[in-house]
């Protein structure tokens, strides 16, 4: 029970903090180093999660918002992090499951906003019919995010949090993924390291 | 999918009604429904040069074609200063004030933590504020004549300069990084396995080079790793011990 309400908690937070990604704001409060260090204040485990959201800034920095494209969704890797960190006490296995729990949440993404695009339609008519209200239809795409942000992470959440515990009795799972996490820090970092030489070289 | 254009008419509402209205404030609400697609922050420079262009009376066909023109330009310039190289300044801004401030034994950890994150986070926002203003204030005052603002900073110059400032915080991170680790590691593993694992740190660091070399994503580096750290434990549990 305490874990269910510990998970609310967690979904809720990480709700609002999505909201400031894109459409309220972007001033990187909901970067995944920031939110998983406010998620972790709620679970009690601030300094884990701040450095698993460092990780996970890390790697996700790989991936530029450019165009249409739709990179991880932070938050909710460190939302997911947060909560089966709290439950399990595995940095290295709810890692993984937090990175992977981002890319699931992005194909959300890209299916709300082909949804959204559809809203279009709806909102030529009733500039036609002399309406104007752009107003609403933002709030109820701000409201539309937070609760798919709220009840995903819920869903997930309770999904993930049985294969965790399986990964943490078993030896030879968590040796993998132990092993498997010490090449994380050097792989994101060397990736963002040549990206920036290879900045510089441009512009010179 | 028409991205931005719900925020952008949303955006300049207030100044269409205040221009238009009628029939014309429809046909003004029309045409700005389109598809819009520009760097966030920099949309302030495209809604501030509409809305001089709107209150003008300009042509709307010249009005769009402005408006998808300009929206292009400065997504360029947006996505290459913001997300391709201060998004990753206040990142790596963030580590370093952590490294110092956790050292530091007269602030507490969460405290610490909090003010490596709120520092460049406010630098970051405060930076993003000011261009929003002030592409309001250029946009409006250029509407759609010369360069609309384009000129209102050597973007080019913050471009390199933004480019070197990252490239040594992330040197001045990586050289005291690897020693730590190096160190911590070499104390408590045998031999074998610290060579193994260096071993496996390099393999893994080889294959994110040869993906990006052939222009993939980082995830296909990721799941080679998880591949050849199942090959690893395994060596390491009936080989290295």
């Amino acid at each position: 029970m305490m874990e269910i309400k510990e998970l609310v908690k967690i979904s809720l937070v990480s709700g609002l903090l999505n909201l400031e990604t894109i459409q309220f704001g972007q001033f990187l409060i909901s970067r995944p180093s920031f939110s998983a260090f406010i998620l972790g204040l709620i679970t009690g485990h601030p300094l884990e999660c701040f450095l698993a959201g460092v990780l996970i800034e890390a790697i996700y920095l790989d991936f530029t918002p450019i165009g249409g494209v739709v990179p991880p969704n932070g938050v909710f890797a460190c939302a997911m992090f947060a909560y089966l960190f709290n439950s399990s006490k595995s940095f290295s296995i709810c890692f993984f499951m937090a990175i992977i729990s981002g890319f699931l949440y992005a194909e959300i993404d890209k299916r709300l906003r082909w949804k959204r695009g559809k809203w279009n339609e709806n909102y030529t008519k009733e500039i036609d019919s002399g309406n104007f209200t752009s107003g609403i239809w933002i709030a109820k795409s701000l409201a539309i995010e937070f609760m798919s942000v709220f009840v995903f992470s819920i869903v997930l959440g309770l999904i993930l949090i049985k294969p965790s515990i399986f990964f943490l009795t078993n030896s030879f799972l968590k040796q993998w993924a132990d092993t498997a996490f010490l090449a994380m820090p050097f792989v994101a970092v060397s990736s963002l390291y040549f990206r920036l030489g290879g900045q510089v070289r441009k512009n010179d | 999918m028409k991205y931005q254009n719900l925020g952008f008419v949303y955006a300049i509402e207030p100044a269409l009604k205040r221009v238009f209205s009628g029939e014309k404030l429809k046909e003004a609400f029309l045409r700005h429904i389109e598809i819009f697609n520009t760097q966030p922050y920099m949309a302030s420079f495209v809604i501030g040069n509409v809305i001089g262009m709107e209150e003008k009376n300009v042509e709307p066909q010249k009005i769009v074609e402005i408006k998808q023109s300009l929206a292009c330009a400065y997504a360029a310039i947006g996505d290459r200063i913001f997300w391709a190289r201060l998004r990753i300044s206040v990142y790596l801004l963030t580590l370093i004030l952590c490294f110092f401030a956790l050292l530091s034994e007269k602030i507490e950890n969460n405290y610490a933590i909090f003010l490596s994150l709120i520092i460049p986070t406010i630098l970051y926002a405060t930076f993003s504020i000011y261009i929003r203003f002030v592409g309001i204030k250029k946009g409006y005052s250029c509407a759609g004549s010369g360069v609309c603002g384009l000129d209102f900073i050597d973007w080019n110059k913050i471009v390199r300069i933004s480019s070197r400032i990252n490239y040594l915080l992330m040197l001045s991170i990586l050289v005291p990084a690897a020693f730590y680790f190096l160190r911590y590691r070499s104390r408590f593993l045998s031999d074998k396995i610290f060579a193994g694992e260096i071993a496996f740190v390099a393999f893994c660091v080889a294959i994110q080079r040869y993906f990006k070399e052939k222009k993939k994503p980082l995830t296909y580096s990721l799941a080679s790793c998880l591949v050849a750290a199942m090959f690893f434990a395994i060596l390491k549990e009936f080989f290295l011990r």
